[in-house]
């Protein structure tokens, strides 16, 4: 049976079966490849202008356009196929509300996943203005408590993980990461030291 | 003789015994921890790789990739969580051995018979793969498109249960692969004149988002996990190692089906170990036990899945083509060194093929070895919190998709596909034919072009040519056989709203 998160216990994991495919509500799949036939219709609409179509006095097919459209109306249709029970009750309104919430096991824990995904690009952001260990040590105490992970002990660990990360990737291995503005201020010898190893 | 020398001769050198050690040891953590997959350990490592000597590169990846089937059977055993996904079939025999009190026999067997199955999988590359290549010294772009062809039915068939899925997912990835600057009117596809698409979508951003990082999303979202391994003491590490010799014919029956299966594109582990298994229980004098600890049953699904792990290298070093996501990433390490795989590496770099062998038979003995000798300490692995992973496969995901190019857009484009690879994770959508499409998708289209040119648009050129016949035949039988088997087995199967609970 699907269950409303993605959790994950070891001594609960449902053991699977050789002739058994874990169980998603077709709504939900069909949800899914609804937007995926969407995105592909889309897409190949605007294919005549995002790629060439066949130059003139050439052979068709080396029309640059071929193999895009192509590939793009196998997406179509078969995303069309797996999303036809979905639109046909979609269409026919009955019950819109039901279909909607359960379409929507699709993509539950997105919200969260979104806001993982925001630490990222604040992660990537702050790579550039404070260096590899300070930004990962940051990402990593906010991922870690966000995922419920409080406490010193947690704290500690972060911490531990950032500088044996720092000590392999940068000292051992020299990983190069672009110097930070923040070793910028500092004083020569010791940003250069910083945005060497830091 | 002077092949085998000179392929020792190239490993012994203290950066490819390192990466082989650390990748052999990376691969066994990955396996053991459960929720963690050796693609996305293996795409986090990719770019270190890129960096390294070609054979510490390649040696390193499939240090990992070998590693974890071993490493995967420890949790299947011990937890009845299987450590990868293919070792499932393990836990059906691994644990109830297990809560009998024979842990350690249990492990043994597993070990002993990933062994077997590996050193047999490496003696069937150095045999198979020269012999592929003296056959693909007479392809030419006909015969390589319908190789690629038949990779690209065999991904989609070896989705039973999600075909048509997976056909869509194709899809993606031939679509993702046309993305970006063309050579043949040096004209630009979808790249809505956004320089950072020009290159294309690159593989490995996209393996790592779609492996990894949706990996550790959900990982993040752990509500609780089981640490009671300590319950289990693995004490008398060496029973067992024999005993797998006892059942000679399921051995080299679930090796053999490994090797055979290993060859074929996208079917692999999978097909391998479950077809091993149902006829280990077949050929059984005692098949009733199947289930309730029947080392046979055990032996069958282990030795399958190892048995395939350097078979899938035969068309990869031969013709030049990755049959899955792992073999896409191991050709980006040849490319970036200069080796370009297909016959021409046997005869320009027989050296670096000999070490390659050498060191697929090495990383064998070192991961039976470190297994022996530490499972326990793996084990203790298995306890810390998978939240933690979650957030240590974020980091090393920014890292390694980052670092390769040093542009934001890369890591920008590995975070879209860790909710993509996420949504299709929860909507067991098949994410390896996408990566597939991406890969083959520019060399099949490359292939296709050149073999019409070369007829002048007539398509009769795939049909004239034997090999290139014989191969659009295999496609045509493979996909006639498959449409049969789903029609008898199982009527649901016909029906596209039925298909994720059709019967395998």
């Amino acid at each position: 049976m699907p269950t409303d998160s993605d959790s994950y216990s070891a001594s609960s994991t449902p053991l699977p079966e050789p002739d058994h495919a874990p169980e998603v509500p077709k709504d939900a799949l069909g949800a899914v490849m609804f937007l995926t036939c969407l995105l592909s219709v889309g897409l190949l609409m605007v294919a005549p202008w995002a790629a060439k179509p066949v130059p003139e006095g050439r052979l068709w097919f080396l029309a640059p356009v071929n193999w895009p459209a192509l590939a793009l109306l196998v997406m179509a249709v078969t995303a069309g196929v797996l999303a036809a029970p979905f639109m046909r009750e979609l269409i026919s309104g009955r019950d819109r509300t039901g279909l909607l919430s359960r379409a929507g096991w699709a993509f539950s824990g997105i919200q969260a996943d979104l806001v993982y995904g925001a630490l990222f690009c604040g992660y990537l952001v702050l790579l550039n203005l404070a260096g590899f260990a300070i930004a990962t040590w940051i990402f990593g105490q906010i991922c870690v408590t966000l995922s419920g992970l409080r406490g010193a002990k947690w704290w500690l660990w972060t911490l531990v993980f950032t500088a044996a990360l720092v000590l392999i990737l940068r000292v051992g291995m020299g990983l190069y990461f672009p110097q930070p503005y923040l070793f910028n201020s500092l004083p020569h010898a010791l940003g250069l030291f910083c945005s060497r190893y830091l | 003789m002077d092949a085998l020398l000179l392929g020792i001769e190239n490993v012994a050198h203290w950066q490819v015994i390192l990466a082989l050690v650390l990748g052999a040891w990376i691969g066994i953590i990955i396996g053991a921890v459960p929720g963690l997959e050796p693609a996305g350990a293996m795409a986090i490592l990719l770019p270190f790789s890129l960096q390294m000597e070609a054979l510490a590169g390649i040696t390193m990846l499939l240090g990992v990739y070998g590693g974890a089937w071993y490493g995967g059977a420890i949790p299947a055993i011990l937890l009845r969580v299987p450590g990868t996904p293919v070792n499932v079939l393990t836990t059906y025999d691994g644990y109830p051995m297990a809560k009998k009190g024979e842990a350690h026999r249990a492990l043994s067997l597993a070990y002993s018979s990933s062994f077997i199955g590996g050193m047999i999988s490496v003696l069937s590359l150095v045999l198979l793969a020269p012999y592929l290549a003296r056959v693909a010294e007479n392809f030419g772009s006909p015969e390589y498109a319908m190789v690629a062809l038949v990779a690209l039915v065999s991904v989609v068939l070896a989705h039973q249960k999600q075909w048509i899925a997976a056909i869509c997912s194709l899809g993606f990835g031939l679509f993702l692969g046309s993305v970006g600057f063309e050579r043949v009117f040096n004209s630009q596809r979808f790249t809505f004149d956004q320089i950072w698409l020009t290159g294309g979508i690159p593989m490995v951003p996209v393996v790592i988002g779609l492996f990894a990082m949706s990996q550790g999303l959900v990982l993040l979202r752990t509500e609780n996990y089981d640490n009671s391994v300590d319950n289990y003491v693995y004490t008398n590490r060496f029973r067992g190692l024999i005993e797998a010799f006892k059942y000679p014919k399921t051995l080299l029956r679930s090796a053999g089906l490994g090797v055979g299966m290993g060859l074929l594109p996208g079917v692999g582990e999978f097909g391998a170990q479950f077809l091993a298994y149902s006829l280990a229980r077949r050929g059984s004098k005692t098949p009733e036990l199947f289930g309730k600890g029947a080392p046979e049953g055990l032996i069958a699904s282990e030795t399958s899945i190892s048995a395939c792990t350097s078979t899938v290298m035969v068309p990869l070093l031969a013709l030049g083509i990755p049959t899955d996501p792992i073999m896409a990433m191991i050709l980006s390490v040849f490319m970036i060194h200069n080796y370009i795989p297909g016959p021409k590496l046997f005869v320009d770099h027989p050296e670096f093929i000999s070490g390659l062998y050498v060191s697929l038979f090495l990383l064998n003995i070192i991961v039976l070895v470190t297994l022996l000798f530490a499972t326990t300490w793996v084990m203790k692995l298995a306890k810390i919190n998978p939240r933690f992973i979650g957030m240590t496969v974020l980091v090393l995901s920014m890292v390694g998709s980052y670092t390769q190019n040093y542009r934001v857009s890369d890591a920008l484009i590995s975070l879209v596909f860790a909710f993509v690879g996420k949504i299709m994770l929860r909507n067991d959508i098949p994410g390896f034919p996408l990566v597939i499409g991406l890969v083959l998708g520019p060399l099949f289209e490359k292939r296709m072009m050149q073999s019409l040119s070369l007829s002048n648009g007539d398509p009769s050129v795939f049909f004239t040519r034997p090999i290139s016949a014989t191969l659009l035949g295999l496609a045509v039988v493979a996909i006639a056989a498959f449409t049969w088997s789903v029609r008898s087995q199982s009527p649901a199967a016909g029906n596209p709203a039925k298909q994720t609970s059709a019967a395998e």
